[in-house]
This record gives C-alpha cells, structure tokens and sequence, in this order.
C-alpha cells in the first residue's frame, strides 16, 4: 500500500447526513458500521482504508446513535482516494443500502477538516410521551418547567468502572412542547453531548416525572456551537 | 401453546411489535436483512419455513439453508422464509402472550406453511427441534397432525440416522437436495387436499425421501432390532441418499442474507467442492459426502464475484471439508487475491490440511494480521494417526509447525480426540509431547526471526513475538455409517480421567488447553447412534426443561439422565456398548452408498493399524460409493481426473 501515499489534494471526503428509521432501529453503532462499509464496497465506491495490521474503510461518524432510538440526523465523513462527486456518492449509495438506512444529504469538506465526533456538541431530539390516559399539555409544561428551576438535576450512571453521578442540568439547552397526536404529547429537546458528557432524553422524562418515550425517541438534529448560534455539520465547511 | 388461546394475527403482529424491544438483540428477529426474500405469502401455492434448532447467530452461518432458500425463492409457485430458534428470552415472551412461532420474513405463524423443514446439523440441537414445533402449535408427533398442519420434514448431516426423531418428521430427505427439494414440491402440490396418508405415500416414492410413519420397527427379546416391516407395498428400502452429481452445474445463491448483527461465520462463501475422500476413519463427513466434485475455478471466480457484489463482504471463504485438497486451489487463490486485496477483501479457508503446503497457502492469503493457525492432527502418536487414517507423519506435522511460525504466526492451534479407540497413556503423552515440541519450534524460529530484520516476521499486536500452542481435545463420539459405528464410546469416568491427565501436563503458560464437556460427549453418543426409542427419551427431556443442550450453560445432564431413566432407557446401551457384525443397526434404514463390508474391513484395518489411500490419488479401496449409486468423482483439474477412479 506504500504506492498510495495519496496527496492531500486527490483525497475526497464527503459529508452525509443519513437517516436510521424504523426497521433498524435495534441495530446498534457497531451493526450500523457494518452495514455502511459493505454497502460502500456494493457501490464500489473508491473508500480509502487505513493502514496497519487490519485496514479499515475511512468512515467516521459524528455520534453513536442509542439502540432504540430513530434519527434524521446522523452524519458520517467518507473518505475516497479518487475524486467523486457528492451527488453521486448519495445516489450510489441509496440504490445499495439496506431498508431503513437512507442518504439525505451529501457535500464536499475539505479534506482536513476536523473530526465530527470532536465538534459536535448539541443534538435535538423529538420524544413522544405515553402512558397516561390524561396526559395534557399543562401537564407536560409544568412538569418541563419544574424541572428547568432545578439547579441540580444528579443522575446515575453504570458504566464498566461502577457507577458514578452526573448533573444533567447544564446539558440541557432547551426543553419545550410542540403538539399532541393522538393524545400523545410530543416534545423537543436540545441536549448538550460530546465532550461535556451526554443527557440522554429518557433520562430527561424520568427526572421530570414523566412517563417514558416508549418507542418514541427520534433524534432529529446535531449541531456544532458557535457563539450563539448553532450550525448543522453539513453548514461548517471549513474548520 | 394450545390454538384456542391464540390472538388473531393482526393482534399477534403488534404483541410481537411490542415484544421486540424487550428482547436481547431483537434483530435476531426482524427478517429485514439486505437480500433478504420477501414474497406475497399470497401469490404461491408452496410456503416453506426453513428452520434451523439453534440461535439466530448459528444458524445465518450455515451454508445448506441458504441454497434451499435460493433454490424455493426462485421457484414461481413457492416461497422460503427463515426461522431460528428462539432464545430463552423470547420464549418466555411468546409463551407468556400467547404468540405462536412465527418466520422471519413476513411474521406468518409456523403452522400457516405448508412444510415445515429442518436442518439436522448437530444431535443436541434436537430439543430445540420439540420447542419449536410446540411454540408453533404444531403437534410434536407426526401421527398427531391433520389435515390442516404443516409437512415437517428435515434433512442434513444428523438425517442419515432419522430413527430418534422418527415420531416427529412426517418425512427425511437424505443427502443433497438440490434436486429432490423440487420433488418434494412438486408433489405437495399435487397431492395436498387429498388425504395425509396419501400425500406421505407418494413422497415415499421419490429416491431419498424416507417416511418412518410407513415402517414399524421390531425388536427382539433382547431389545436388538429385529428388522423394519413395511405398512404398505413397494416401500423403496433401505433408502439411498442423493448425490448432486454436476456440483459444478448445481445451483447456487447469488446473494445472501446479510445480518446486521454479528453472526459465527459473517462473510460471504462459495463451496469449492463437495465431499472428502481421505478417509479418516472417525469422519462421518467422509463417508456421507462420497464422492468427492469440485466445482471449476471459473464458476467459482464467477459465483465469488457475484456474491461480493451483492453483499459487499469483507471477507470470503473458499469452503469444502478440506480446501487445500481441491485440485484447483493454487490457481484459484492466485487469481483471487489478485482481485480481491486491492478492494480490501480477506481470503479465508476454513480446516487447513496438516502439511506445509497448506502452510504455504495461509501464507498467500494471510498477508496482513497474522494471528493464529489451526490444525487438527486429531492423535497424539503416529500409531493412533494410523488407526484412524489421518493422513499425518510425524515428520509433516513438524514441518506444519515449522513453517508456521518461520512464516510469520506467533500461535498455533492444534484439535486432538481423546478416548479414540485402542487409545493408550502413551496416545495422551503424545498429544503434551506434541505441544511441547510445537512451542520449542515455534521459540527456535523466534530466534531465528530476531536475527532478521525482515518485515512481516513475527507480528503479534498485543505481545510481538510472543509464542503460545493451543490444545483443543474433544472426545471422540463413535457415528453411523462410519467404520468406528460398532466401537463403543469411552465412558465418562475414563473420559474424564484422560482429561486430567492432560490438564496436569499442559501447565506451561504459553500453552493453553480446551477440552469438551465430556457428559455432554455422552449425549451425542447416545443420540447419535439412537433408535426411535431414544425418542421417548428425547420428548422427556425437553419436557424436563431441556433447550439449547449445545451451549455450556444451558445443558444439564441431570436432566438428560432423568429423561432416559424415566423412559426406561440405558445410555450404556446406546453410548458405551460395542456392537456385532450381525446386529442390525438403527441407521441401516439409510443406504449412505458405502457398503457395511468396506466399512468393516475399514474396522479391520484401523485395529491392525493399517492406513487406506484416498482414492483421488490412489487404488479404489472399494467403498462402494461409486457403482452403487451410479456416480463418479469429479476434480476439476482435468490431469488429475484420470487418475481419480470410481
């Protein structure tokens, strides 16, 4: 592989948002990983591959979606060592992937540009609370705003090193209803995630004395921060 | 599950819909792989469930169920769907709301197809078998089933002895099935509707198909078999298996299912070849896969390509019983690694031959990570090696084991049986002097590599350069239709005691030891060589709670040893009893080709310690294979035909 010390000018990367529905849902980061390299070789789309002992597709993804949980929202870097249009990585791409996965943008980064995963710092989920026959929105807000005077919202994580806390209060960004659906209550959330630690929206539900999302949490955006203002990975062209 | 508590199947779907997400890996379940076959339930006359009695993860690994759903899916008037068994955890669920088991692709219950068949890969997945058919309502015994139930038939390697499950398949397949898969289609189609007895009368007719509703077996006063009495006349029997002649001309999948999950085999497979002739003494493969045929290195480029481009896998496997006996396999993996390395695809061959050729091929196919190799000299002297017709001097092995680690792997695996017969202390102190021996090449060559500068040498990412031996000992499980059917097995102490043995001596911490459940090599004993009795004992055991007996924590001898004391049965009968030449053996009903005179005189030779040649490369030992089902061996590279005689 020596002979492809590619020149940073002939390297193209191209960033897609995709979306994870319904039918695979239960798939996890892993599983979807997989899923995406083999469709890339089913495209026979030119993937760069890492060096070492076990070379891998240059795939890098902004964020590792929850089992159980729908996105519009994901966004993955591809990396080619020949030059290919954006749009055709996206239609490639489509007429391969399986049931459930789906393309829904894609664009040209340049080829240094920083890593998603280290950048993006905000996502924004759409919860779909059940449970409670009399459910209703006053109750939702109350509870929401109940929660948002807390200083303190602590949470128990387990992880592989025991247990330990974290305070979900400075993660949340915003909370706020948007509608009923059948006597559903649906609701957003913008959430700190990254570096800061992640709030994950079940959480949010059960500090708040809410029922749970059942099937319905749907993660429909990321951003990366800037100042006051939040950018979709598929706005930050530069660094 | 009784019926007349069953939800309606609108409702079912949305229990299931609620169900998955309490399951661990619900995916195991969902049927919406890539190249996964979704047909209109509607538009055939012939629903197939393709059942496999293991977990998801197994069963999505094993090559025979994928060419009988591609051979159905293509077939306009039928349609194939998948089910697995379902683990522990998903029972509970079903049970508990009342869903009855349902397949993969579309979520219809087992009880709505028409046939119901499963694959028999491995005796202890036979309970697995009763859960299922009882999840679906289906009645267990065959007898029990009217007119609106399922065919449930089956087919595989655990088929050529039908007996312990005879009460609960309405019908065998034996051997490949590529062609009689068709038959059996064609005349459920005809025959349905018009009566069970019936429709399993004209299935009898096609040439391997074995319906045991249609004999009933006698026994004498001392529970020997007595022989088989036909209910109707002109009853083929015995019933020979079928042999898929033009392998090369056979149909084969041009995609597979492709899971999301992580499965035991995940990567694409083309079958080079078909059978084995060397004739070790132990294999059932050996013998139930006579003769050996090859398929040409054009179709096999050809069906590599087609797969890799329907699947995008990562890795391929060029598979068979031994692939570095397939006549063509030099030229094949040249020109594949041409194609494949540039696109990042791994070349795999799975049960490596014992010699340094094969060594030379995992050196061209292994260029990058080299980890580990695995061989199988299967005895610990070259005396035993002879009493079983592996093909392996002492002299080759070390050359293996040389040339695996002057190439560049730092650890080497070696599979050994115990309890083999004629068996001594001597056999087992051959195996510690083997590992030994193997880990002292393997520093030696070390040495030697750190004197070299050379790249490749030695690569280990977690400790370079570090040498370890692993010794896997199963037990040895005498099988039908080979020349060991009439040993008895070890039993369980002595089993036992030659596993400590080994334990005590292995202690090196660069050497690691695996070594089998030995009460569970009991089991497959037993089963294996089991007449329709055992399935009394069978029935007892799954109803005692046992499932899944294969993994380690889920099998409970106990059980097993109840289930056969309140039948009444003797697992020393079945396990640990040496049989005569005279007496007539469960699996007889099967005609595997090989007559019963080679595998005696196979017998014969084994105890004197006298080795018998492949017949690719040597006389013909006179098996019988050959003109007695009317095929021939076919190697694909045309200098060696000649030399291959029937």
């Amino acid at each position: 592989m020596a002979d492809e010390m590619a020149r940073i000018d002939e390297i193209t990367r191209i960033r897609v948002r995709f979306s994870k529905g319904d039918p695979v849902r239960f798939i996890s980061h892993l599983d979807l990983t997989r899923a995406m390299e083999r469709a890339v070789r089913r495209a026979k789309l030119p993937i760069a591959f890492s060096r070492g002992f076990h070379p891998m597709p240059k795939i890098a993804y902004a964020s590792a979606l929850p089992v159980g949980t729908t996105s519009e929202a994901e966004y993955a870097d591809f990396e080619f060592n020949r030059p290919v249009e954006a749009e055709e990585v996206l239609r490639r791409l489509n007429s391969v992937l399986p049931e459930g996965i789906r393309i829904l943008e894609a664009s040209r980064v340049p080829a240094d540009a920083g890593a998603l995963m280290a950048m993006v710092d905000l996502a924004e989920y759409r919860v779909e609370v059940v449970g409670w026959p009399d459910l209703s929105r006053d109750r939702v807000e109350e509870a929401i705003g109940r929660l948002l005077d807390r200083r303190e919202i602590p949470v128990e994580r387990r992880g592989k090193k025991g247990a330990r806390v974290i305070d979900l209060r400075p993660l949340i960004k915003e909370i706020s209803w948007q509608g009923e659906d059948h006597g559903r209550q649906q609701i957003t959330m913008r959430l700190g995630m990254g570096n800061a630690g992640n709030a994950r929206p079940e959480e949010i539900l059960e500090s708040s004395g809410l029922p749970s999302a059942g099937s319905g949490v749907h993660r429909i955006g990321l951003f990366v921060t800037r100042g006051e203002t939040f950018l979709s990975p598929m706005e930050l062209k530069g660094r | 599950m009784r019926h007349d508590h069953d939800p309606a199947s609108e409702d079912y779907r949305q229990i299931l819909h609620e169900i998955l997400p309490q399951v661990e890996k619900p995916t195991r379940y969902q049927g919406n792989e890539l190249n996964a076959v979704h047909k209109d339930p509607d538009s055939v006359e012939i629903k197939v469930a393709l059942a496999f009695p293991d977990l998801y993860e197994v069963g999505m690994s094993h090559l025979g169920l994928k060419i009988l759903y591609y051979i159905i899916n293509g077939r306009e008037d039928a349609l194939a769907e998948r089910v697995y068994a379902p683990w522990v955890d998903m029972e509970r669920l079903l049970r508990e709301k009342g869903v009855p088991l349902f397949s993969m692709e579309s979520w219809t219950p087992l009880r709505d197809f028409e046939i119901v068949g499963f694959t028999l890969q491995y005796e202890m997945s036979y309970t697995n078998i009763l859960n299922m058919l009882d999840l679906a309502g289906i009645p267990l015994r065959s007898t029990g089933r009217g007119e609106g139930d399922p065919l449930v038939i089956a087919g595989g390697p655990c088929a050529f002895n039908p007996e312990p499950l005879a009460a609960f398949m309405d019908l065998f397949v034996i051997g490949d099935a590529e062609e009689a898969i068709h038959q059996v289609l064609d005349t459920c189609k005809t025959w349905r509707g018009r009566g069970r007895r019936a429709l399993l009368r004209a299935m009898a007719d096609i040439p391997g198909v074995y319906v045991p509703s249609l004999f009933e077996v006698e026994y004498d006063s001392r529970g020997l078999i007595q022989g088989w009495r036909p209910r109707e006349e002109g009853l083929a029997f015995p019933v020979k298996k079928r042999v898929a002649q033009e392998l090369d001309l056979a149909p084969y999948p041009d995609a597979f299912p492709v899971p999301f999950m992580d499965i035991v085999h995940d990567r694409a497979m083309v079958e080079v070849m078909r059978g084995c002739t060397r004739g070790c003494r132990f294999c059932q493969a050996d013998i139930l896969y006579r003769p050996v045929r090859e398929r040409r290195p054009e179709t096999v480029k050809k069906l590599v390509k087609t797969l890799l481009d329907r699947t995008g896998y990562e890795e391929l496997s060029l598979t068979s019983l031994s692939s570095s006996d397939y006549s063509c396999i030099q030229q094949v993996i040249g020109d594949l690694m041409l194609q494949l390395e540039p696109e990042g695809v791994a070349l795999s061959l799975p049960s490596l031959r014992v010699d340094s050729f094969s060594v030379g091929l995992a050196d061209q196919i292994q260029r990058v990570r080299r980890t580990s190799l695995t061989f199988a000299p299967e005895a610990g002297t070259q005396r035993l090696r002879d009493v079983i017709n592996k093909g392996v001097a002492e002299e080759n092995l070390f050359d293996t084991v040389r040339a695996v680690f002057g190439a560049g792997w730092s650890s080497v695996k070696l599979y050994f049986m115990i309890g083999l017969p004629t068996e001594t202390e001597a056999d087992l102190q051959g195996i510690v002097d083997l590992a030994y021996a193997a880990l002292r090449e393997g520093r030696s060559a070390r040495r030697r590599g750190m004197g070299l500068t050379g790249e490749g040498k030695l690569q280990n990412s977690k400790d370079p350069g570090r040498i370890s031996v692993t010794v896997s000992a199963s037990s040895f499980v005498p099988k039908p239709h080979t020349p060991f059917q009439w040993e008895p097995q070890a039993r369980l102490e002595t089993l036992l005691e030659r596993q400590e043995f080994l334990k005590k001596r292995l202690r090196d911490r660069a050497i690691s030891f695996q070594w089998h459940d030995a009460p569970l090599s009991q089991m497959e004993a037993v089963l294996s060589r089991g007449d329709r009795r055992v399935g009394e004992a069978l029935e007892r055991a799954w109803q005692l709670g046992c499932r899944f007996d294969g993994w380690a924590d889920h099998f409970h001898h106990e059980r097993w040893w109840q289930a056969f004391s309140e039948t009444g049965l003797s697992m020393d009968f079945y396990a640990h009893r040496e049989r005569t030449f005279e007496e007539r053996l469960p699996w007889e009903v099967v005609d595997a080709g090989v007559t019963r005179q080679f595998l005696w005189r196979e017998r014969t030779r084994a105890l004197a310690g006298e080795r018998t040649a492949d017949c690719r490369f040597g006389p013909c030992p006179g098996c019988g294979v050959c003109p007695r089902l009317g095929v021939d061996t076919r190697l694909a590279d045309p200098d060696l035909t000649g030399r291959a005689g029937g």
